[in-house]
């Protein structure tokens, strides 16, 4: 069989094992309700460190399985999908499912929603896209920025190829199906002058065969412009700029606890009574979007087979929605939203938890210029934020780092800065926003403009 | 099944492969986790498959499989020559072995009394029930109670083309009980409190170290963090605690040293052996097996994913840098030492350079004279983890602590966060105290390229240091 055509079947395939599953979990255990969730994924991934090669090709391909009897809820994986993996998994979990003595009465049972959102864009290049091209691919990026500068001592070139998707069904009746392909080019860079080591990267993701060109070369100009870092020699509020990467961390943070359902059924999200409240500044929209056809994390269910559909989130800066999977949304008495999912990967080792899918804020008009030029005197922040995911999520206050910001003086980039700690509290920032970018492309971390602040301390 | 990975080796050595390892790993893992009296999570995992390592012309592929059918073996193999093939032409520095003498080794059996995997579920479920009455019963304004119970056990073989032939028992058993209490502001606190390692549950029946002392210690701790202060922002003395010491070694250190960063050169390390990296006071070492007693619980690692034996590897002696963690890919770009270095967390990933049990070696302070020599600083105690860049700059949070003043405990401080550059930070370090713990466990292990959490080890003693900076966090 061809790559083609194990894709192109792919869906009803995988629809087959679940179903045949169902019908052994039902003759064997009739008297529990069962879903069964498979995964078959196909990656090809090419490292280039430092001159040494790193191939790596396979998949995901397991099963998961939660059976439940009077409430009491057993979950478990297997590696592989052949019979003897489904099987082992509807055993182990109809097992601990009898081994609990407490009912769990939030349970309400499986997802028996008919509807589906839509697949993303499929490319068929992706299935053809052979080990030499990907090869090549982590080739050019690796030699773009090892050419770059002398003092450019390590350079990490990657592209990962993967397809695939994943079925779920259950004893509701449910069984639906959804797929992927995509494709992600890495560049990662250390440069080095005296004593002075400096770390940068970039990257491309598409849901089609991307060109690689160019990924190298940024990632090696960020790495040496960081190198002339100077202490920025001052502890104070200032504006801080975040460009898309990190508005995007920054955001994601911020809402990553405080809208996820469980925390807010828990008591543990500091909006859980706070709907319909005013909690950032006039003008603020966002959503979750799980429906962004060029989005490689786009899918047409969620993790329990809800359909995937947008969130809007904050209106106006009012807050309009929490997420939910459908566990939490019948125990809170709100809607499911369609964000379940087992963990960032859809892990076939996972039970069904929530998570938001892919934040998007609305644009403003300015530029990224235009908000350096009204920041005045301030820091534009980029990479990665250290620390942001050792933020206290309950009461929102964070203390991060950053190895690679630059001063911003009379409205323009001065020159890079040696690590600042950058301090404040994730949700009182909602409301201390002061600007908008107008960038509208798609990163890693959501679909988020780059973000202007006023009230953080600065220190370094 | 040896002899399956062996038909298959010899597949990929008649397509022209110079080199091939296989690796069959058949795991389960169990965890339990009650949340605020549910249990959320009732969970097995079976982890079972078959990784192929080709070499050939200097480049390596990695491909893997779970379907353990003849045919899935063999697609796998040729799979990952064909990557290798493909990869050839790239290669500007190769990886390739030296050549090593073959160890046979079969059926490496723990000899624990009472073996976590043979207990019944009720049986996990009921330490999970004795901690949560526990710590209701020591706990104040308690907003939140987890509990957790965490297993691995199952066996991994290995072979090779030049025969090797290694068959073990990896096992990993983890309890730990955290409780988040109200103050009142209305913010939470968060403490926990729990052990884990290569251990048989005799263990947790020790001083100590049973389920009710784990429930007992954060309800307690969590109790006293509700009317703690922030702790002050600026430069300050401070002694880390156990565990945190531990944790800062692996993360901020340990990490640095590991093979694939000294031979791409992305550590700044890489260049500096010999050199004087730290005070005189700090020692640090890594290794696959350790004894076990009532303070030490190691992840015991007899041998890495390349089925080379783990040996002691001292990488500072005194604050002098003397050696990096080696698998047999990256030992030729580095100072050459193969050190048993090479783990991937399951059969879906290719062996790369990771850590054991990673520690700093007790200095002879008590805690009494470390405090009394801090004088005035931060005592800082756990941790709910850290980040590090390549260049070395740190950040960690630690859970709790005391503000010293004069050498006397004042007051209790809320979780506070550490931040620096550990090739500084090295250089701050007065003195270490002569306890020593070190702990692994399930939960919370290192995580690096995807692979989390691989159980580690980590340790030591309490560490005196002249200054860190702290802080930060809002008043």
């Amino acid at each position: 069989m061809n790559e083609k055509e194990f894709f192109d079947t792919l869906k009803s395939d995988l629809q087959a094992i679940v179903d045949t599953g169902i019908k052994y979990a039902s003759n064997t255990y009739n008297d529990f309700s069962h879903e069964i969730y498979i995964i078959n994924t196909k990656s090809l991934d090419i490292s280039i460190n430092a001159g040494m090669v790193d191939a790596k090709a396979g998949g995901q391909v397991g099963v998961g399985v939660r059976s439940v009897k009077d409430k009491k809820v057993g979950f478990a994986s297997a590696s592989g999908i052949s019979d003897e993996s489904v099987n082992f998994a509807i055993d182990a979990a109809v097992n601990l499912s009898k081994s609990l003595t407490e009912a769990d009465d939030r349970w309400t049972g499986f997802v028996s929603d008919k509807r589906s959102g839509k697949d993303g864009i499929l490319d068929d290049k992706i299935l053809e896209y052979s080990s030499e091209e990907a090869v090549d691919g982590a080739n050019k990026v690796f030699h773009e920025a090892k050419e770059f500068d002398k003092r450019i001592i390590s350079v990490s070139g990657s592209t990962t190829i993967s397809y695939g998707g994943f079925a779920i069904g259950n004893t509701e009746g449910l069984s639906k199906a959804s797929r992927y392909t995509y494709a992600v080019g890495t560049s990662y860079i250390t440069a080095k002058a005296g004593d002075k080591t400096k770390n940068a990267f970039d990257y491309i993701m598409s849901r089609e065969v991307p060109s690689f060109d160019g990924i190298g070369t940024s990632g090696a100009k960020k790495a040496i412009d960081l190198l002339e870092s100077k202490p920025l020699g001052k502890t104070s509020e200032m504006t801080v700029v975040f460009d898309q990467l990190t508005a995007g961390q920054f955001i994601q943070t911020g809402l990553g606890n405080s809208i996820n359902g469980k925390s807010v059924l828990e008591g543990r999200s500091i909006w859980a009574d706070r709907m319909g409240d005013n909690i950032g500044i006039k003008g603020l929209n966002i959503y979750d979007n799980p429906q962004i056809p060029e989005d490689p994390g786009m899918q047409a269910i969620d993790a329990e087979g809800f359909p995937r559909e947008p969130i809007k989130i904050i209106d106006d800066g009012v807050l309009k929605s929490f997420i939910f999977d459908k566990y939490n949304a019948d125990a809170h008495g709100s809607e499911n939203t369609g964000n379940a999912s087992r963990n960032a990967s859809q892990s076939f080792e996972a039970a069904p938890g929530i998570s938001t899918s892919t934040i998007t804020l609305d644009p403003g008009s300015k530029s990224i210029d235009k908000l350096l030029e009204e920041a005045g005197d301030g820091v534009y922040i980029t990479g990665f934020l250290m620390g942001i995911s050792h933020s206290n999520l309950i009461s929102g206050d964070f203390s991060i780092v950053s190895p690679s910001a630059y001063r911003i003086e009379n409205g323009e980039l001065a020159g890079a800065i040696d690590s600042i700690t950058i301090a404040g509290n994730l949700y009182k920032s909602f409301n201390q926003l002061v600007n908008i970018g107008n960038e509208k492309d798609l990163t890693f971390v959501g679909k988020i403009p780059s973000l202007a602040y006023d009230g953080f301390t600065v220190s370094g | 099944m040896l002899d399956k990975l062996n038909k298959a080796i010899k597949i990929a050595e008649n397509n022209g492969a110079k080199f091939v390892d296989a690796r069959y790993d058949n795991l389960l893992i169990r965890t339990i986790v009650k949340d605020n009296g549910r249990i959320s999570n009732l969970k097995a995992m079976k982890r079972a498959g078959v990784g192929f390592n080709v070499f050939y012309k200097g480049a390596s592929g990695y491909a893997f499989t779970a379907d353990i059918s003849d045919a899935a073996l063999e697609n796998a193999v040729i799979k990952a020559l064909g990557i290798a093939k493909a990869s050839a032409p790239a290669v500007v520095i190769k990886s390739e072995y030296e050549p090593a003498t073959p160890t046979k080794s079969v059926d490496l059996n723990v000899n624990f009394k009472e073996k976590p995997w043979e207990l019944d579920t009720s049986d996990r479920l009921d330490i999970l029930n004795r901690m949560e009455t526990v710590a209701k019963e020591h706990g104040e304004k308690i907003s939140s109670l987890m509990l957790l119970y965490g297993e691995l056990s199952g066996t991994k073989l290995f072979t090779n083309s030049e025969g090797t032939s290694i068959s073990w028992k990896p096992n990993v058993v983890d309890i730990r009980t955290m409780v988040s209490s109200k103050t009142p502001s209305g913010d939470l606190v968060r403490a926990s409190s729990g052990n884990g390692g290569s251990i048989g549950m005799e263990f947790y029946k020790t001083k100590d170290n049973t389920p009710e002392d784990f429930a007992k210690n954060a309800a307690l701790w969590a109790k006293e963090l509700i009317d703690a202060k922030a702790a002050p922002a600026g430069e300050f003395a401070a002694l880390t605690e156990n565990n945190l010491s531990g944790v800062l070694a692996h993360e901020s250190f340990g990490h640095l040293t590991e093979g694939d960063f000294i031979g791409q050169k992305s550590s700044p390390l890489h260049d500096r052996i010999g050199e004087q990296l730290g005070s005189e006071h700090v020692t640090m070492i890594d290794e696959g097996v350790m004894d076990t007693d009532a303070k030490v619980t190691p992840f015991h690692l007899p041998f890495d994913d390349e089925g080379s034996p783990t040996n002691k590897v001292t990488l500072l002696e005194e604050g002098v840098l003397k050696g990096f963690l080696n698998s047999r890919a990256t030992a030729p770009l580095t100072d050459g030492v193969v050190t048993g270095n090479a783990r991937a967390i399951n059969y879906t990933f290719n062996p790369i350079p990771r850590m054991r049990n990673t520690y700093v070696s007790p200095g002879d302070l008590t805690e009494e004279e470390a405090i009394e020599q801090m004088g005035t600083g931060i005592y800082a105690i756990g941790t709910s983890g850290g980040q590090v860049t390549g260049d070395g700059t740190f950040l960690f949070k630690a859970i709790r602590g005391y503000w010293i003043e004069n050498g006397e405990k004042k007051y209790p401080i809320k979780d506070v966060t550490l931040t620096g550059n550990i090739l500084h930070l090295l250089k701050e370090i007065g003195g270490a105290t002569r306890d020593f713990e070190l702990k692994s466990g399930y939960f919370g292990g290192c995580g690096k390229n995807g692979q989390f959490p691989l159980p580690v080890g980590y340790g030591g003693p309490k560490i005196l240091f002249n200054k860190i900076r702290f802080g930060g966090e809002m008043q």
